[in-house]
């Protein structure tokens, strides 16, 4: 397919690897932040990282939509599926997180009537199928799969679906950035952009953090060859001395980002005052609820939902893995008592966790020596 | 807790077969503007019906990026430096 094979060519790979190699100095680490889960699991699949240099380590961010989910949102989510009547959707890898009491895969073994769906849209069609039951979709992701969402519940209303909600936990990328560039265990040289958030929101959102905390950041696309070009642009960067927002990923990404889906996500969504982020504890104007306007679509409204404050279980350490603290097999239970079987932690559960990457891929430990 | 095939990491391939928030590029094989719907095919030549409502122009051959069952953006605007 176009736009695919021709970035994942070896050959240009070794090439820009060695353009890598001529642009670090001597002595001097770098750690650059992949922001989105889709670059982790291209850079442990691809092996992008052995073709970095050791001096070049690269620390994983926040942008796993499973991952940053708490245990209490599960919790809400498994009560109104176990609600009688509900028809309760979501996306496969949400079936696998662990909840205070469990999982909704285990709500599902239970006798609750949870589905899989691959969008929204298949969920709207469930509720159009089965009139007499209630059908909710646990809407998870960030300005990527928003939109989906959002279109989904204007269809629903234009149609006047009646019997279908929405359970919103759906996530902005920039709040919780500007919380990790506060934190003072993370020193950080620059940001690999997540280019699919770009595609709906632009690269502008992304000019504070060169013009506030002097880092450089290059929005990627998320084959081999963009990952490795974007760190070079990085690297060529802080060489150079300039500190911008560069765009790798122009081929998708319009600077100004979807206006169309931006109007949607305006018309459909407004931000909570403050959300809960695994390991990340509560951001102020990071999460969105349902507006005014689709209010009679809101499951939480319409259900009854715990809203309960659930702490991570004491073995698991997804928190400091999510800020980029530790490597994924520094944690105590990694690959042992919490594997992609039975994860523990939100970062064993998807493809784009961290720790799901690094197991699936055989990084079990310290395999290349930092200096 | 058991592991039945849905619990079964599945996600070694090109995208995650069980998340939707991946961005998948495929190609328009055809249109339905009243319904703002494509016929799709991704890498793997597997079809899917999408939403086009967030582009403004659909064409046949055209390679867009899925989201969740909605196209996002159409690829080849500008190649990468």
């Amino acid at each position: 397919m176009r736009f695919v094979e021709e970035f994942r060519d070896a050959s240009l790979g070794r090439a820009v690897a060695g353009e890598i190699l001529s642009l670090i100095e001597p002595g001097r680490h770098y750690k650059v932040m992949e922001v989105c889960g889709g670059h982790t699991h291209s850079i442990y699949k691809y092996g992008v990282d052995d073709l970095l240099p050791t001096n070049v380590e690269l620390v994983h961010g926040p942008g796993c939509p499973v991952c940053v989910i708490p245990m209490g949102r599960v919790d809400d989510g498994i009560a109104i599926a176990n609600e009688p009547g509900v028809i309760f959707t979501c996306f496969g890898d949400m079936l696998r997180v662990p909840g205070s009491e469990g999982s909704l895969l285990e709500a599902k073994a239970a006798g609750a009537d949870v589905r899989m769906v691959y969008s929204p849209l298949d969920a709207l069609r469930i509720a159009k199928q089965n009139p007499d039951r209630e059908v909710v979709f646990f809407a998870i992701g960030f300005e990527t799969t928003a939109p989906s969402t959002a279109l989904t519940l204007k269809r629903a209303r234009a149609e006047g679906v009646k019997n279908f909600s929405c359970i919103c936990s759906h996530v902005t990328i920039v709040p919780p950035l500007r919380a990790l560039l506060e934190s003072p265990d993370l020193r950080l040289d620059g940001f690999i952009g997540p280019g699919h958030v770009a595609t709906v929101v632009g690269a502008r959102p992304f000019e504070f953090i060169p013009a506030d905390y002097g880092k450089p950041v290059v929005v990627a696309g998320f084959e081999p060859l963009d990952i490795l070009q974007s760190i070079a642009m990085i690297l060529a960067q802080l060489a150079e001395g300039r500190c911008e927002v560069e765009n790798q990923y122009k081929r998708v990404v319009p600077y100004e980002g979807n206006p169309r889906a931006l109007d949607v996500l305006a018309e459909v969504f407004e931000l909570r005052p403050h959300f809960e982020w695994r390991g990340l504890g509560f951001i102020s104007h990071s999460g969105l609820k349902l507006s005014e306007a689709y209010a009679e679509l809101d499951a939480e409204l319409r259900f009854s939902v715990p809203g309960v404050r659930v702490a991570d279980p004491k073995a698991c350490q997804c928190g400091e893995v999510l800020k980029g603290v530790i490597k994924p097999w520094e944690c105590k239970v990694f690959g042992t008592a919490c594997t992609p079987e039975r994860p523990i932690g939100t970062c064993m559960v998807s493809s784009e966790g961290a720790c799901a990457a690094y197991y699936n891929f055989g990084r079990f430990a310290r395999e290349r020596e930092v200096v | 807790m058991s592991t039945s095939p849905e619990a079964t990491p599945a996600c070694m391939g090109d995208h995650c077969i069980t998340c939707a928030d991946e961005g998948v590029p495929m190609t328009i094989m055809g249109i339905d503007d009243q319904r703002r719907l494509a016929l799709c095919t991704d890498v793997s030549g597997a079809r899917h019906a999408v939403e086009t409502a967030l582009l403004e122009t659909v064409t046949i051959g055209q390679v867009v990026l899925v989201h969740a069952g909605v196209a996002i953006a159409a690829l080849g605007g500008e190649m990468a430096a």
